[in-house]
């Protein structure tokens, strides 16, 4: 099975060495983000540090930790959409590996390796310039303020905590296990006969699931803050909030394609123009495949929008205003916009998949004269009609997760209570400019989709 | 009203058009035959403006069309043409009713004018009990009167049929044509069909068969 791997390996087009390349791309940076997540592990408890408390205090460290593997979450999406791309190739590719006389079962094994391979060149890549990064950081951090999360240990001298190894290695293996995964994932709906291949109908419609997600995250966060409540000193109630956070995030971003249905649903209804109409009907015939493809900008417009109360009453001078504070609000709107980008990097591939798909459509209506332009302005819509619900409850959820905080201090000025307002204004809006503009580089893919090519082919 | 004068046309090394005329009056229905490779399908697209031959002349009303950038020739597809292909012309998301109201909105017609329009030509091709339906839930010969419909919505004055029963059993196609060469009749809208079925070419008037890239014959009913 490996030797017809690399076989197949060796005749990849250029297209799929890119989509090798970019998915390795992609793996590299997630298993830097674990990998910087697990060495937090290697700090010494010391909770009355002013400079290193994200990293050492037992009760902020955990967060920092959540925000890192969250910050994984693009990457792993930009992984699995990557996986997506050229799947007609693949497809046809599995056709003749049957006609060959390979089995349902060996075909999705050699999908899954070439996805695992990519994950796990990436992942090796990632976790190599991790090493040098973290030794030259504790090299020139060493006595001083260390700005990365790297194993230096405040007050031990020259000291060298080990790099925690055995955690790099589960990183490793985790981030290949996710490509392996979203290789099998990306062919399930695909059966190859010998004949033809199919494409298995696509769940596209909203599940009760999603919603039982929302109710779950909720509880384990409200489970969580009673536990602190009760024993402040039990700090498992933190990992249980953090937990119950991603879950609720995981479950608000899947519901929303409930939401993304419905708003689809709507503006085809009331289309006055024919852009309108096509965008809407397309988003609506699958609002989970773009729920799927928005839900890291949504999440990263909740996080933006919940870090408007965090940041509000240090700005606003009710607590002190440290450079320290300062220094890591701007690295976590520095974190928050790389991960926009990488999520809305994410969508372009979604874009680009679902342009293939509809090639045939689109390149008839422009042989019957409907301009490109035209076209794009479906796409640009398309990512309007999607985004914009999806970013408005994000940005709505982040804003209300964190509204405890209010409760907790007493401001000294009432732009404390609209700060966190505009800033969830700000970052919703920049989620669906994002999403907008990215919709704007599918447009080459559109030219070669609409192109009378496209025409003379069964 | 319809002019190739000459046409040069190639793909990489295989020339599919070879210095090709002919001409096409208004009102006319013309079959483009002939073997696999022969060029029908190359110059249809040149004559609908969705190709441009590398030298010779397309003319429309007396206009080189074939000179135009890629703008003004959508724009006279657009307001003159319509296409029906073979295959996927329908967007599979729309009910067949928003398919054929579409070209209407995008020619800046408003919603519900088009709609109204669009039934009634679903009416006069026999396929209304399908309005609400989409392209995955009809059959393939009412999925391709809808594309009829869809190609004749707008009124214009020239239609491509590219093998437009090519995927139809041949009641279907037999029906497809009926309703095609019937309504281009009564609107007198010329017609031009490239089709390897002798069936589907006994409904021209004049039938042009090409081999290599050059006419071979034309025969007139």
């Amino acid at each position: 099975m490996i030797g017809i791997a690399r076989m197949l390996e060796r005749g990849r087009s250029r297209r799929e060495r890119v989509r090798g390349r970019l998915m390795a791309a992609g793996a590299a940076l997630a298993t830097f983000l674990l990998c910087a997540a697990a060495n937090l592990t290697a700090f010494e408890i010391d909770e009355h540090h002013d400079y290193y408390s994200v990293f050492t205090d037992g009760m902020m460290r955990p967060g920092t930790m959540t925000a890192l593997v969250l910050l994984t979450a693009p990457a792993l999406a930009f992984v699995y959409q990557v996986s997506r791309l050229a799947a007609a190739t693949r497809q046809r590719r599995l056709a003749a590996l049957r006609l060959a006389g390979a089995t349902p079962g060996e075909t999705r094994l050699l999908g899954a390796y070439e996805t695992g391979r990519s994950a796990l060149l990436g992942a090796l890549a990632g976790a190599a310039v991790y090493l040098p990064v973290n030794l030259a950081a504790q090299w020139i951090f060493n006595e001083r303020v260390s700005p990365l999360p790297v194993p230096y240990v405040p007050g031990a001298g020259s000291s060298v905590p080990a790099v925690p190894l055995p955690l790099v290695a589960a990183a490793i293996v985790l981030v290949t296990a996710g490509g392996v995964l979203s290789g099998l994932a990306a062919g399930r709906h695909v059966v190859a006969s010998p004949l033809e291949v199919v494409r298995r109908a696509r769940l596209t419609r909203p599940r009760a699931l999603d919603l039982l997600l929302v109710v779950a995250g909720a509880g384990l966060v409200f489970a969580g803050f009673n536990v602190v409540e009760m024993d402040p000193i039990w700090r498992s109630g933190v990992y249980v909030i953090g937990a119950g956070a991603c879950v609720l995030v995981f479950g608000l971003v899947l519901a929303t394609t409930w939401v993304i249905r419905a708003a689809a649903r709507s503006a085809g209804r009331r289309a006055g123009s024919a852009e309108t109409l096509l965008s809407a009907r397309m988003v609506e015939a699958d609002p989970r495949a773009w729920a799927r493809a928005l839900s890291v900008v949504g999440l990263t417009v909740f996080l933006g929008s919940a870090a408007g109360w965090a940041q509000t009453f240090v700005l606003f001078d009710v607590w002190s205003v440290s450079t320290f504070r300062m220094v890591i609000y701007v690295l976590v709107d520095l974190a928050l916009l790389g991960a926009m980008v990488t999520s809305a990097a994410a969508l372009v591939v979604h874009q680009a998949e679902e342009l293939l798909d509809h090639r045939r459509s689109f390149a008839s209506l422009a042989a019957s004269g409907v301009p490109i332009a035209s076209l794009g302005r479906v796409l640009t819509r398309q990512a309007l009609i999607a985004a914009l619900p999806v970013c408005l409850v994000a940005g709505a959820a982040g804003v209300a997760a964190l509204s405890w905080i209010s409760f907790s201090a007493t401001p000294t000025t009432a732009w404390a209570y609209v700060y966190p307002f505009l800033r969830a204004a700000v970052v919703t809006a920049l989620g669906v400019a994002a999403a907008v503009l990215v919709s704007r580089a599918a447009r080459p893919v559109l030219r070669r989709a609409a192109a009378p090519g496209e025409l003379r082919f069964e | 009203m319809l002019e190739a004068r000459g046409v040069h046309k190639a793909f990489g090394p295989t020339r599919a058009l070879r210095g090709l005329t002919v001409e096409i009056g208004e009102g006319e229905i013309v079959a483009v035959t002939g073997p696999s490779g022969s060029g029908k399908s190359t110059l249809l697209h040149c004559l609908a403006g969705i190709l441009r031959p590398e030298t010779g002349e397309i003319r429309f009303d007396g206009r080189r069309i074939d000179s135009l950038g890629d703008a003004a020739r959508t724009t006279v597809r657009r307001e003159n043409f319509g296409v029906v292909f073979q295959f996927g012309q329908l967007v599979p998301e729309l009910s067949a009713l928003e398919n054929v109201a579409l070209p209407l909105m995008f020619n800046r017609h408003g919603r519900e004018e088009s709609m109204l329009t669009a039934r009634s030509w679903l009416e006069r091709l026999g396929v209304e009990d399908c309005a609400g339906l989409r392209p995955g839930e009809l059959s393939g010969g009412q999925a391709q009167r809808v594309a009829v419909a869809r190609a004749l919505v707008t009124g214009p004055r020239v239609v491509f049929a590219d093998e437009p029963t090519g995927a139809l059993d041949s009641l279907a196609g037999e029906r497809v044509m009926d309703e095609l060469t019937g309504t281009a009749r009564e609107s007198r809208t010329t017609l031009v069909i490239v089709t390897h079925d002798n069936r589907v070419a006994a409904y021209a008037d004049r039938e042009i068969v090409l081999r290599d890239g050059t006419v071979a014959s034309a025969v007139t009913a």
